[in-house]
């Protein structure tokens, strides 16, 4: 520190402190009794980064108290009250008994420019809300009447752009609760002030938080109008609700309005009655104390969901039209009548495919809006438009026309869901939908169609459970429609089968599948597309029942079938890279890279297949990786990255992939050096191919590549580690964590979080790995209800705790492990994952015993010792 | 000497964090800020119990052990004011050191690495603090407040000099601390070419500008933007002098 500033600052702090807390406040008691005006200053209301509240006392023309809003010096009065006197009339004309009225504005002696207004004795609307418990009728009572007030003010054309709780104070008359809405105006005149002020004045001081803003004022648009008032009633509403505002969670204080928008356009509110079971449940683990009286009893409708939800849409034509329109949902709530919100989406496609298309479709997008609303009303309408139609069209082409609205809607919430968005406004909108399906019994067609797409769009959404019973449901649906034993319904049931395989119960399917395959030969069809189908899901599901000698045993005999060889070249691709992975998990490595081989040959021979030879390629490493042939290996990949740089001027994705597996070669041969510069060109080339984060908005298909390059980030850490360069292994797995997290898509955070914690964990950083698996477990509950990870998540932690020695700790999450498990009737029927389980909890006790031979008995204990013996 | 933008390059709670989550050069980065700000405050509150040397060799080993991590494990979300913070780890720290050497009677064993240098911190504290009977707390706070006050005014300075406005900075900040400052002014004014009115103008801004640059400051330590606990640390800081 230069002694000349050291000299200013020693012996003068306290005149320096002086000056600067004079700068913009007079002391509160010079002002005492100060006249502004016809105004007398009585008592300090508060103050805040804006100037000072007070109290005062008016005497002409009448007698009466007001609030005097003075704002801190340095405002340019001049502009501020030019400005105002725009708006000077129409706030003159609100007259609204949940508007404070604004009376007069003029400026001090010394230019500091000043507001009067109605004095309202009362609390921001949030802090009434929380402080009287109010229940679900008197807040959306209470917020009806904030609407109408605002809907009044918007009717006279004045624009509030500052709504938030501490602007809408609620007093108590008569022991009735009215809001009032107070700083009409103000948030307009001032705007633009204090632009060349260093950033914190600027946001603490003007525009406050940036929480309760609307998209377009984030963007700092000058064009805002009343439904960025909607936005902002939306956020309060929220807030009354659950007690924070949508995105309060993701903010942090010093936080600037880019941010906030960033926030805001990437990430979707959770919806309210999510938040709040989530703040309770989070509330009862931090405190376990549980205070009844201030846990909120609310449980939040999903209609106010909906409406809340649209309030918060981002574009501002998808939001209400005005305040009184939302009123009139919220009084549609009340009434238990359908309301116009739900749901978004399906609403605004709905507008907008009536508008691109001739009204003799309205019917059918009527009838698919009601499977998705399901309210009396909209039924009735389907009923309506149906009876109408009937007489021109006929049943199935008006149903083909439904299955085309719907494939588009749900075609696009579909890149939404892939792009790793949350999704739970569609899950919403989803819920409940095989049973509005099941109930379009005099449309067949339409409904096996539906009940194929909604299974579909589960299973992408990460929702099996929800996904099997509708693909189910849709393979039933067939059958009855077709025959059981048609094509159709064979094929139904094969995409059934293989999602029970991937994610349901699986033990059940070999029967199934023998069953099937029976049928198809009682029907003449052995050795024809389906068989050749089941054949292939019979050899994949041993190989996932971990046997391969019976995937093997099936996978010869299909391979040496003759028919096979007349079954179309894209069918036939599948089953062979199918036979050559049971012969691989055989370690019939000749025969399955023969096989592959093969393959490559139909990928030549066949133009539409040529994109799948980088794949095959891959396949082919694979083979000899488990082979442990990795000098063959490498060869060969090299062999084949030399031919992909060729053909595509090094510029295929694919080349990442190969350019890995070429390195795990090298890694395996212990030249380490090569395999991190080889991985490094991997990642080099993944960035180069990947695109920007909002790239990756528009289009789904690139988002492999951020993919990718985390993959060749944990290639990288993984031989920085294993050539002993810990700390580059360390920074590399954060470094893919941060990737991930920017790329937003839900699965690849938790991926990355895992390979981060577990390199920590390697590390020796286990307090690290411990915090990363919980915040793991943490982002991934917040990220949707589809959380699925907590087993893995608790699994590891526990493991932690029992390394670091902790094993009181240890066993306390084992046991939660536990008692989670055995609440899941998928866990429960899978003894040997329960066994897992047990042999955790076990070990842990013994840790316990040893540190204490006197440990009691956990309950679970012999239950725990059966299971392990058992596996 | 970092350039002025990197002078308070994070809240510092997240220094905080870096140091116990980042990579080594990061966290040997975020130790440093953390020394530039706390290093001469904590040497206060050394220095009034243990000698010279001893005071160093305290500060100097808290924030080695801040390197270890030792300290920062009950480093968390939940906040308060770092500053407290920094006070409490920090004599916590010496009430430790202390119990160590005096049962295990252990010496030699403290790694002498030479973090931050503190030119002159014994000078400073006989001009600062020596004389003052005051409690370590308050001897603390006005350590740092001036920390503070010194920072951000270096700060404003460097952002003159590099529009090539370093006289008139010099020129402005002789008056930024004077209650009445009219007669000298009138006389600075002439100097520099200005008239009266616009030189109290430039004041006003210079004093504008100061104000902004140390309720950043603040604004990172407590991690808040809001105007009204700014203030209220502002005028603690203030109260730490009366």
């Amino acid at each position: 520190m230069p002694d000349s500033i050291s000299n200013i600052v020693f012996g003068n702090e306290q005149q320096l402190f002086k000056h600067l807390l004079l700068e913009d406040d007079e002391p509160a008691v010079k002002l005492e009794d100060k006249w502004i005006g016809p105004y007398r200053l009585m008592k300090l209301l508060g103050e805040g980064g804006f100037g000072q509240v007070w109290l005062a006392e008016q005497n002409e023309p009448v007698r009466r108290e007001v609030a005097l809003k003075l704002l801190k010096r340095g405002m340019d009065s001049d502009q501020v009250l030019a400005r105002f006197s725009l708006e000077r009339q129409a706030l003159a004309s609100m007259d609204h008994p949940n508007i404070a009225a604004l009376l007069d504005a003029g400026s001090t002696p010394d230019g500091r420019p000043y507001f009067v207004m109605d004095y309202v004795q009362g609390v921001p609307v949030t802090t009434w809300c929380q402080e009287k418990h109010a229940s679900i009728r008197e807040n959306v009572g209470l917020f009806k009447q904030i609407c109408s007030g605002l809907q009044h003010a918007h009717q006279k054309g004045i624009i509030h752009r500052d709504l938030k709780p501490s602007n809408v104070l609620v007093t108590e008359v008569d022991g009735v609760a009215i809001p009032k809405i107070i700083d009409f105006g103000i948030a307009k005149a001032t705007s633009d002030q204090f632009q060349d002020q260093p950033w914190v004045t600027r946001q603490g001081h003007v525009m406050g938080t940036p929480l309760y803003m609307s998209p377009e004022q984030l963007a700092g648009g000058l064009d805002v109008d009343t439904r960025s008032d909607i936005y902002s009633l939306g956020v309060l509403f929220y807030e009354m609700l659950t007690g924070t505002a949508p995105h309060e969670g993701k903010t942090h204080a010093s936080m600037s309005h880019e941010e906030m928008r960033r926030i805001v356009d990437e990430t979707r509110p959770i919806r309210p009655s999510v938040h709040l079971t989530e703040l309770k449940r989070q509330r009862g683990i931090f405190t376990k104390v549980h205070d009844l009286k201030s846990e909120s009893a609310l449980i939040i409708p999903a209609d106010l969901d909906w409406i809340i939800l649209k309030a918060l849409e981002r574009d501002r034509d998808r939001r209400y039209d005005s305040a009184a329109l939302m009123a009139t949902d919220l009084q549609c709530f009340l009434n238990d009548e359908p309301i116009l919100a739900r749901p978004p989406t399906a609403h605004y496609l709905v507008s907008l495919w009536i508008k691109r298309n001739s009204i003799i479709f309205v019917a059918a997008c009527i009838c698919a809006l009601a499977l998705l609303v399901g309210t009396g009303l909209a039924l009735w309408q389907a009923h309506e438009a149906r009876q109408a139609q009937a007489r021109a069209e006929t049943e199935s082409q008006r149903a083909r026309q439904a299955v085309d609205f719907l494939t588009t809607m749900l075609d696009r919430v579909a890149d939404e869901v892939a792009n790793g968005r949350n999704p739970e406004a569609l899950k919403l909108a989803l819920d409940g939908s095989q049973e509005k399906i099941s109930q379009l019994k005099s449309d067949p067609l339409l409904q096996s169609d539906l009940f194929n797409r909604i299974g579909l769009l589960y299973q992408k959404m990460g929702e099996r459970g929800l996904s099997i019973p509708m693909l189910k449901a849709y393979a039933d649906a067939m059958a009855a429609l077709h025959g059981p034993d048609s094509h159709e319904a064979w094929n139904a049931e094969l995409t059934y089968l293989s999602q029970m395989m991937q994610h349901g119960a699986r033990i059940l399917v070999p029967e199934m599948l023998t069953n099937l395959l029976n049928r198809i030969e009682a029907a003449g069809q052995g050795g024809k597309p389906h068989w050749f189908s089941g054949q292939r899901l019979m050899i994949q599901i041993w190989g996932k029942l971990r046997k391969p000698a019976k995937a093997s045993k099936v996978a010869h005999l299909v391979i040496e079938d003759p028919r096979l060889e007349s079954v179309v070249s894209p069918t036939r691709l599948l089953i062979k890279t199918a036979c050559a992975n049971a012969f691989e998990s055989t370690k019939e490595y000749d025969l399955a890279d023969k096989v592959l081989m093969d393959c490559h040959q139909l990928c030549l021979s066949d133009p539409s297949l040529t994109d799948r030879l980088p794949w095959l390629a891959e396949q082919r490493l694979i083979v000899q990786k488990s082979k442990g042939d990795h000098r063959r290996g490498a060869e060969l990949a090299r062999e084949q990255i030399a031919i992909l740089k060729f053909q595509s001027s090094g510029k295929d994705p694919y080349l990442v992939k190969l350019l890995l597996r070429l390195a795990e070669f090298e890694s395996a041969l212990k030249h380490s050096t090569e395999a991190i510069a080889i991985s490094r060109e991997a990642l080099k080339l993944a960035e180069d191919l990947a695109p920007s984060p909002e790239a990756l908005k528009l289009n789904s298909n690139l988002a492999t590549l951020r993919s990718d390059q985390m993959l060749a980030q944990f290639s990288i850490a993984n031989y920085e580690y294993k050539a002993g360069h810990r700390e580059e292994a360390v920074h590399m797995s954060r470094e893919a964590y941060r990737i991930a997290d920017e790329a937003g898509n839900k699965s690849d955070l938790a991926e990355a979080m895992l390979y981060l914690a577990q390199m920590l964990e390697k590390t020796g950083d286990l307090e690290g790995a411990y915090q990363t698996y919980e915040l793991r477990e943490q982002r991934s509950a917040a990220g949707g209800a589809n959380y699925q990870r907590w087993h893995e998540d608790l699994n590891f932690r526990c493991g932690i705790r029992l390394k670091q020695g902790r094993a009181k700790e240890a066993m306390i999450l084992a046991q939660e492990l536990w008692s989670r498990e055995i609440q899941s009737p998928e866990a429960r029927k899978d003894t040997e994952h329960l066994g897992d389980v047990a042999t955790l909890a076990l070990r842990c006790h013994a840790a316990l015993l040893k540190q204490d031979p006197k440990t009691p008995a956990p309950v679970e204990l012999l239950e725990w010792q059966k299971l392990r013996n058992g596996k | 000497m970092q350039t002025p933008q990197s002078e308070f390059p994070h809240t510092r709670w997240t220094l905080l964090l870096t140091l116990r989550e980042g990579s080594p050069e990061k966290s040997k980065d975020a130790l440093e800020a953390l020394c530039r700000a706390y290093w001469f405050p904590l040497y206060v509150v050394a220095r009034k119990r243990l000698s010279e040397f001893d005071a160093e060799d305290a500060v100097q080993g808290f924030f080695l052990s801040l390197l270890r991590r030792d300290a920062l494990t009950q480093v968390d979300e939940s906040r308060g004011r770092l500053r407290t913070f920094l006070l409490t780890a920090f004599e916590n720290f010496c009430n430790q050191q202390w119990e160590r050497q005096n049962t295990q009677k252990r010496g030699g064993e403290i790694e002498h690495i030479q973090l931050f240098t503190v030119h002159g911190a014994e000078s400073r504290y006989i001009k600062h603090a020596e004389a003052s009977t005051d409690d370590v707390e308050t001897l603390y706070n006005r350590e740092w407040a001036r920390t503070v006050l010194e920072g951000s005014l270096e700060a404003l300075s460097q952002d003159y000099a590099e529009r090539g406005q370093k006289a008139r900075f010099d020129l402005l900040a002789a008056h930024l601390t004077q209650e009445d400052p009219e007669i000298s002014m009138a006389q600075s004014a002439l100097s520099a070419g200005m008239t009266a009115e616009a030189y109290r103008t430039a004041l006003h801004r210079l004093r504008q500008q100061y104000r902004g640059k140390i309720e950043s400051e603040l604004a990172r330590t407590l991690d808040t933007t809001d105007a009204g606990v700014i203030r209220e640390e502002l005028h603690e800081l203030f109260r730490a002098f009366s």
